[in-house]
């Protein structure tokens, strides 16, 4: 059977600020912060990490935000920390730095090559150089479920004996492509981010970075243990996912991590405030279980971020549940009678000690489901 | 246990890049007639490898899915980034496609697989990092190493670094590897990293490979490797920008022609080693 892992060192920076705690005020009060409006077609919402800066200045200031703080509290020894091995989430990887060195060429009045210099594993390999790692390194990205995976190799390295440390991080930096793109698909909110609610129209995208170093034993860290998890693909829709298939990875998550769904005392949602995420999940959820345990979407708080939520959503469950508490879930006041469940509308006091499973749903139907426990 | 890894399959497919993007559709309804449409170029030079590879066998539904690219959805993304300084909208299709889990996306489809399906990139060592996913999530899957050109090709030279007359090829390398086959024509024995010229030295001192394995070196000097492995090992070491596929390439190409023995051997750009050991069975 596959052993939990624990989280050694944290670093985390969305719109809400660095760190842990940082996120514990907002996410506290049930209110999420007021989205900024960007200059794209539309003039959408987004929520910024970063007050300013172009995008490829921005994607390693939020790299170095969430990483430096992570190795820090990990605290390893030289020759540790050389043999660290890296594994990184994301869905927009080095493009902002492509964009932003194009679009400024296209203001100037240029006619520049665009992505000179192209590689997945560009970032990667620039984080390894920087921080002195010199283990294997390993970019995944399978859109928003790809820090999740991540999370999982990891853990995966870890348990057969790979490495003794695996850094994991996700990061989304603010990119005109991403917002362009969602904007063209017709998934961006028309107002306020409510996900599972009636009324729900969209998703709010937002930027952000979280590294965590995994290690097979705890030793000084907090008691945060990633127990388990699974990823699926689902290939009926390149843009949403089957209720079968989100029970199904629920079911294969819980199973690897020996959790049954009676024992799970709470379940952060993918929630991205779609029509379509937010009615496939919910429907997978109500046949998990009853009664569901308390759950919720912590997307309203700091937008989504793509790729990196998985690793986002992660550490402010952690900060929250470090606090004895479940967020609500902002935006929600009419329950759809399509899904037919309820996400906390408050925070919901959370025991010390438990298991909670955490869902991330990529296009490409790349299904992943964590158990995470304390 | 890790290894061995016994290999069900294997395909290759490349194809020197022209002047113009020559239409893949021809090939890629040859080797799955339900092809689906409207997918990006990756996911169809993903398709003509794959399907190959499987050559209309049936998988079971629990076959992982690992795809390895260096450059990824390239096409996509300059166009995306082409609209965005045109000031055009994206379109939606090419927003879609621009995530390069798409590829594994639709071969899960034509394949009828629900498991894991991931993409994998790194700087260094692209395909074994692809295999090394694979292997510690699944019993069986398939491994593929693709990577695709972009047009007009004096773009794509300047993007990669090439000089204006150098061949670009893209290609598709697929393995099919079943912890529970009966039959497997070959093996992978072993993939294994080293931090240095030394950790190499010290680990091929005891390597149990026939000293007539056949070699496959990339971007490494042969000299460097002859000293350090004692193996015979080819003269020629050609750079690539894609060193990822050339791995692959080798290694799918001695799996299909049935190498008794044959070791692929990459060294990083920060002079570390990844050492990929395959037997035929």
């Amino acid at each position: 059977m596959r052993q939990p892992v624990y989280v050694t060192g944290t670093g985390l920076v969305t719109c809400l600020g660095s760190g842990l705690a940082a996120q514990v005020p907002v996410l506290r009060s049930g209110l999420a912060p007021k989205a900024r409006t960007v200059k794209t077609t539309e003039g959408h919402a987004f929520y910024h990490a970063i007050a300013s800066g172009d995008s490829g200045d921005r994607l390693y200031a939020l790299l170095e935000r969430a990483i430096v703080p992570a190795l820090q509290a990990a605290a390893l020894d030289e020759q540790a920390l050389r043999r660290t091995a890296l594994v990184v989430g994301s869905s927009c990887l080095d493009l902002p730095v492509h964009e932003s060195i194009y679009l400024s060429a296209v203001d100037k009045g240029e006619s520049p090559t665009p992505i000179v210099g192209p590689g997945y594993g560009t970032m990667a390999a620039n984080l390894a150089r920087q921080f002195g790692l010199e283990g294997p390194q390993y970019t995944l990205s399978t859109a928003c479920s790809s820090s999740a995976n991540a999370l999982l190799h990891a853990r995966l390295m870890l348990n057969a004996g790979l490495a003794d440390h695996v850094l994991v991080v996700g990061v989304e930096a603010y990119n005109r492509v991403s917002v362009e793109g969602f904007g063209a698909l017709l998934l961006l909110a028309r107002g306020e981010y409510s996900p599972f609610d009636k009324d729900r129209t969209g998703l709010i995208l937002g930027e952000g970075a979280a590294a965590v170093v995994l290690a097979r034993t705890a030793g000084h860290a907090p008691p945060v243990m990633l127990y388990g998890g699974a990823s699926a693909c689902d290939s009926s829709s390149p843009t949403s996912s089957h209720p079968d298939r989100i029970l199904a990875v629920m079911e294969r998550a819980l199973a690897d991590a020996g959790v049954g769904v009676s024992e799970l005392i709470g379940i952060k949602a993918h929630g991205t405030g779609t029509v379509s995420n937010d009615q496939a999940e919910g429907d997978a959820l109500r046949r998990l279980h009853a009664p569901l345990p308390p759950f919720t979407s912590l997307k309203p708080y700091v937008g989504h971020t793509l790729g990196a939520c998985g690793m986002i959503e992660l550490l402010m469950l952690v900060a929250a549940w470090g606090e004895g508490f479940l967020p609500a879930t902002p935006g929600f006041s009419a329950i759809d009678p399509g899904i037919g469940v309820v996400p906390a509308t408050s925070a919901v006091p959370l025991a010390n000690r438990g298991a909670v499973l955490c869902n991330f749903f990529g296009f490409g139907g790349n299904n992943t489901s964590l158990v995470v426990a304390r | 246990m890790i290894f061995p890894l016994p290999i069900v399959a294997a395909s290759g497919f490349v194809q020197l890049a022209g002047d113009t993007a020559a239409s893949l559709r021809d090939e890629l309804r040859s080797v799955t007639p339900n092809a689906p449409r409207r997918i990006n170029r990756l996911a169809e030079l993903g398709l003509i490898g794959a399907h190959r590879c499987v050559a209309g066998r049936d998988l079971t539904d629990d076959t992982a899915v690992v795809v390895a690219t260096t450059t990824g959805c390239l096409n996509d993304s300059v166009q995306l980034l082409r609209a965005i300084g045109d000031r055009r909208p994206p379109m939606p299709m090419d927003f879609i496609n621009v995530s390069s889990n798409m590829t594994g996306f639709h071969l899960a489809a034509g394949l009828r697989l629900h498991s894991s399906n991931q993409v994998v990139a790194s700087a260094d060592f692209a395909w074994e990092a692809a295999i090394e996913v694979a292997m510690l999530g699944s019993r069986r899957f398939l491994v593929g190493a693709i990577e695709e050109c972009t047009w007009p090709l004096a773009q794509q030279r300047e993007r990669l670094g090439l000089s204006q007359d150098a061949p670009i090829l893209e290609s598709s390398q697929w393995l099919w590897v079943d912890r529970d086959a009966t039959s497997p024509i070959a093996r992978i024995d072993s993939v294994k990293r080293f931090q240095n010229d030394a950790e190499l030295a010290g680990d091929l001192s005891s390597a149990s490979w026939p000293r007539d394995s056949e070699v496959s070196i990339h971007n490494a000097d042969a000299a460097i490797v002859r000293a350090l492995t004692g193996l015979t090992v080819p003269t020629a070491s050609t750079p690539s920008p894609h060193s990822g596929i050339d791995a692959a390439a080798a290694c799918i190409a001695a799996v299909t022609r049935r190498a008794r023995s044959f070791v692929c051997i990459s060294r990083g750009r920060t002079g570390q080693w990844c050492v990929t050991a395959i037997t035929a069975a």
